[in-house]
Formats: C-alpha cells, sequence, structure tokens
C-alpha cells in the first residue's frame, strides 16, 4: 500500500536530505503533511479492529502489571490507531506485518514469494517521530570515517561491503518517574597512621523526565541505549508519510517489562548520584533500601530513526547501527587478535625488563643504606613498595576491563537477534 | 650472588612486572578501544550532543563511564546522618528532630510503583546501628 505520486503515481519516498517526501521518477516533493496516504483512504472502508482483539482481554493502559504498554492521554481523548496489512503465506501458514509502504513480496519465513492479503490489523498510533536526518549514504560515509582509522581493525572490515542496508524507525516510550531510595554508606578516612570510617545515611528522590525506553522486544536494549542521545526537541507529531521508504516495528513490550527496564536504569542514575556525594571510589553501600519507582502514567510514544547495516566476516553477521537523527555509529569490530596480543607482549616484557633494571639498582642501594636499621622510614618504604605494586596491578585490572569491554561489544554486533531484527523484512 | 642482590631483584621483579605490564594492559587496551569499539560511551558521545539545548529543569549526567544523557534528571538529597567511628570509640552527632519524625512512618515497601505513605524511603535509623555494633 504505497503512498503515489500525484503528479506520475509513482511511489514516494521520504528523503532525509530535504525533509521531505519525494518522487524519484519525476522528481516532485511535497510535505510530509501534505501528502494522504493511499491507505489512509482505503482502511476507511476496512473493519477496525478492537483495543482487545489486537492486544488480547487483559490489555490495560492504567499502569498496571499485565497487557501491553500503551500510551495514555491526560484529556482523556480517544487514541489513535496505525493500520497494518496483515499477509498471509500460501506455503508456511506465517504471518508478515506490513506498515506503510512496505510491499509484501515474498515470506519472510520460508521465501515462498506467494503471500495473500489477510486482513487489517491495528496497532497503536506513536504520538510523536523524529524524522530520518541522514540519508543511507551519509550513514555509510560516516561508518566508513569511524572505522577506517582503527589500528585493530581488519583490512577486510574496514573495506566492508554492506549486505543489508535498513532504516528503520524503532519504537520508543519517552517515560517520566520517580525514584526514591535510602542508602547507608562507609567511606574509610585516612590520617597518619590511624584509620577510621565514617559512616553516612543518604535518601533522595531522582525525578526523570523524558527518559526513553525501547519498546521493542526484537532488539536488545543494550544496542538501543547505546544509539541515544536523540535530540527530543526535533521530535514532530507523528505522520505515517515520515515512514514512506523506510521500516518501522511496532511496540511489544508489556507493563511489567517497562516498569522493570525504567526501574534498573532509574537506580543505575541515582546510584551514580549518591557516589557523586562522595568522590566516586572513596565510599562503599553497606546497605540499602528497595528503591521504589513510580512511573507517571502519561507515557509518549514516539519513533526513532536508525540506520541498520550488516556485513559478513569470516562466517559471522556483523550489524552496525547508525542514529538516525546525530550519525553516532555503534558497534564493536573484530581485531586482529595476532597483531594485538603480540604487541602487548613485547610491551609487557620491554617495560618489565627496563623497570627490573631501574629497581633493582633503586632497591640494592636502599638496603645498602638502610641494612641494620629498622626505623619508620623502612615502613614507610615498604608501604611505597605496597602501594607501587598495588598500582600495577590495579593498571592491569584497568587494562583488562578495557578488553573485555571491546568483545562485549562485538558480542552485541555479532549477535543473532540485531542480525535478524534487519534481515526479516520485506525487500 | 648474596642474599641482598637476590632480595633486590624479587623486589624489582615483581615491581617491574607489575607496573611494566600495567602500563602495556593500560596503553593497549586503550588504543583498542578506540580503535574497534565505537558508541560505547566514554568522550564519544559530546561531539554528538554538540548543540543540543538542555531543559531548564536538566541537570547534565555524567554515569562513571562519562556518558551525557539527553534526558532531565533532577536528583535532590533528603537525608544526610554522619555517624564516627574512631578506632575505640563511638561518634555520634545528634540525629535532628526533623529527621527523626521523617524517618519513622515512611518505610517503603521496595515495591516499584507503591511509595511509602510520605512518598519518600527514609533512612532506617535503627538497622543503621545494628552496623555499629
Amino acid at each position: 500500500m504505497a503512498t503515489l505520486c500525484k503528479n506520475c503515481g509513482h511511489a514516494l519516498v521520504f528523503d532525509p536530505s530535504i525533509q521531505k517526501v519525494r518522487c524519484d521518477q519525476c522528481g516532485s516533493t511535497f510535505a510530509a503533511e501534505e501528502v494522504e496516504s493511499e491507505s489512509k483512504k482505503y482502511a476507511k472502508d476496512q473493519k477496525v479492529l478492537t483495543m482487545a482483539e489486537v492486544y488480547g482481554a487483559d490489555s490495560a493502559t492504567d499502569g498496571s502489571t499485565e497487557g501491553t504498554a500503551s500510551a495514555s492521554s491526560t484529556s482523556g481523548a480517544e487514541k489513535e490507531f496505525l493500520d497494518c496489512y496483515i499477509y498471509t503465506c500460501s506455503e508456511c501458514g506465517g504471518e508478515v506485518t506490513i506498515h506503510g509502504s512496505e510491499v509484501s513480496t515474498k515470506c519472510i519465513y520460508c521465501g515462498n514469494p506467494t503471500v495473500v492479503f489477510s486482513r487489517i490489523s491495528q496497532e497503536e498510533c506513536p504520538q510523536y517521530i523524529i524524522p530520518f536526518a541522514i540519508t543511507k549514504e551519509q550513514a555509510l560515509e560516516r561508518i566508513k570515517e569511524e572505522i577506517g582509522h582503527g589500528l585493530f581493525v581488519p583490512k577486510e572490515v574496514k573495506n566492508f561491503t554492506p549486505d543489508i542496508v535498513h532504516g528503520i524507525y524503532i519504537p520508543y516510550w519517552l517515560v517520566d518517574a520517580d525514584t526514591s531510595a535510602a542508602y547507608l554508606m562507609k567511606k574509610k578516612v585516612s590520617s597518619g597512621k590511624y584509620t577510621s570510617y565514617e559512616y553516612y545515611g543518604r535518601s533522595g528522590m531522582l525525578s526523570l523526565r523524558q527518559l526513553p525506553v525501547d519498546a521493542c522486544t526484537m532488539l536488545s536494549p543494550e544496542s538501543s541505549t547505546r544509539l541515544e542521545p536523540f535530540d527530543l526537541s526535533k521530535m514532530k507529531d507523528f505522520d505515517e508519510d515520515y515512514l514512506l521508504g523506510f521500516y518501522s516495528n511496532a511496540s511489544d513490550l508489556t507493563y511489567y517489562e517497562l516498569d522493570r527496564l525504567v526501574s534498573n536504569r532509574a537506580k543505575t542514575i541515582f546510584d551514580d548520584m549518591i557516589l557523586q556525594d562522595f568522590g566516586r571510589s572513596a565510599a562503599t553501600t553497606i546497605d540499602r533500601d528497595a528503591a521504589s519507582t513510580k512511573i507517571d502514567p502519561n507515557i509518549r510514544y514516539a519513533m526513532l530513526p536508525a540506520w541498520f547495516v550488516t556485513f559478513d566476516y569470516k562466517g559471522q553477521h556483523n550489524t552496525i547501527l547508525v542514529n538516525g537523527q546525530t550519525g553516532k555509529v555503534v558497534c564493536g569490530l573484530p581485531m586482529r587478535k595476532a597483531l594485538f596480543y603480540t604487541l602487548l607482549a613485547i610491551s609487557c616484557i620491554v617495560l618489565t625488563v627496563i623497570l627490573t633494571f631501574l629497581f633493582y639498582h633503586i632497591f640494592h642501594a636502599l638496603l645498602g643504606v638502610y641494612s641494620g636499621r629498622r626505623s619508620s622510614s623502612n615502613n614507610n618504604g615498604g608501604r611505597l613498595i605496597g602501594l607501587i605494586f598495588m598500582a600495577g596491578v590495579g593498571m592491569i585490572g584497568a587494562g583488562i576491563k578495557k578488553i573485555k569491554t571491546v568483545f562485549s561489544n562485538l558480542k552485541l554486533t555479532q549477535s543473532s537477534k540485531t542480525f535478524n531484527f534487519t534481515k526479516k523484512r520485506q525487500e | 650472588m648474596g642474599i641482598r642482590e637476590i632480595i633486590s631483584l624479587i623486589f624489582a621483579l615483581g615491581l617491574g612486572g607489575a607496573i611494566g605490564c600495567g602500563v602495556a594492559f593500560t596503553f593497549w587496551g586503550s588504543i583498542l578501544n578506540r580503535s574497534n569499539n565505537h558508541g560505547d560511551y566514554v568522550g564519544e558521545s559530546s561531539k554528538y550532543t554538540k548543540g543540543l539545548k538542555y531543559s531548564d529543569r536538566s541537570d547534565r549526567i555524567k554515569k562513571k563511564d562519562e556518558r551525557e544523557l539527553y534526558i532531565s534528571a533532577h536528583y535532590k538529597a533528603l537525608h544526610k546522618d554522619l555517624i564516627f567511628t574512631d578506632k575505640n570509640k563511638l561518634v555520634k552527632r545528634p540525629i535532628p528532630k526533623k529527621t527523626q519524625e521523617q524517618s519513622h512512618p515512611a518505610k517503603g515497601p521496595g515495591v516499584s510503583g507503591t511509595p511509602g505513605a510520605s512518598g519518600v524511603t527514609a533512612i532506617d535509623h535503627e538497622r543503621f546501628e545494628s552496623y555499629l555494633k
């Protein structure tokens, strides 16, 4: 059900570079708000499904733990719905849901080209959208810029050929929430040879506004969170025509899941705020009351843009994400392991030899000076050596942590969940 | 080789190895991170938030990995208590009356969406003091 150009009848697509809907055939451009989709006209004649038929009899909109998350309106006005076309495959019986201008040409499950239009379903219509501001070419350019200079990125990855490039609108819930919690903290205070402990009580209230929560369970929250930040001040009222030429997903998050995601994220931010009071590493939490998070029922439903680019490397699918508004590239790349470990090993050996030589002469001299004398200087020297040793071990730990981060982000990039989210679309 | 030399060598090797490997791991770990990790939080997001306006109520939030988030978050500390313990002595700062009143009724059940009577989770002073015994 494509939206057609009123001048030549060709299918229209939304062009991020001009922020308008464009006809590739005759070059006409229109503002998205001016265009009336064919689907809107067609839908008027179709049977409208009720919320219960779409979401099930237990769906709720008042913040209960069951049912699907749903935008609520403080004014009590009726919700708007988005028409989705359901096609059934004649071969495997699978159902394919099509939005907007996607055209169903084959079954995404079995590849059978014969799919039959079944019915129109209705999904909750988003309230806001951030249109794509980055074109496909710009997204690919941004990726090449970011990964082109990596020392440990294999050449084949730097010059990768994209397999699939899809612009997808990801559904998000924009949530306002208040979190309160109480913490008992302990801080070590050293002055000279005396050590004391200070105990602190802290309770606080954290108010979050416009917290974006990924509403699509098919995409991992870690991937979607790293796409942020989006400039939410550039959000527009939702219009289906912004979807032209792009894919989209509907929210399938239950209220329980939404609550859990918001609570976890609020807790993380809250923990950080508490620690800032003390200076990051000085205080430890010895006890905390369970945080209570209250979510404002007025949650807003928005579509936010992202480019998904896949390529294969050594038999593994890799998916790079690009924020469709800011161009931020999100990925963890395969590495040149041999080069990295070789350089690491050589550096460790060379630095160890040099520093051993240095310290040997220092200790030798010190032992010569202090032999036979037991004094506070010896104790101080021992403490200093211990401190330096611990600093070295700490640096090793920090380095290992950075390496682990690279591996965990690579895992996200090579996740089959993200790949399937990108691939299983109509072409 | 005398005993002094051996001791010096052992200490030097331990310290040199720790510092040398520490520096190597930290250095190459950072290079690897910059090379192969994109869209992670450290330092990168600032170029994407340049020019973005924050709302009047927003605070710039820095998580421990320095990520800037375009959400508004306002943190307000409600209670601050301080109790010292020196090695042998317990020194307590008197708890203000206001804090005492607040601490009694509001024991949050800790379930999301259902805060305590005053809407705020209060410090449980009785449990707090048990850590000092």
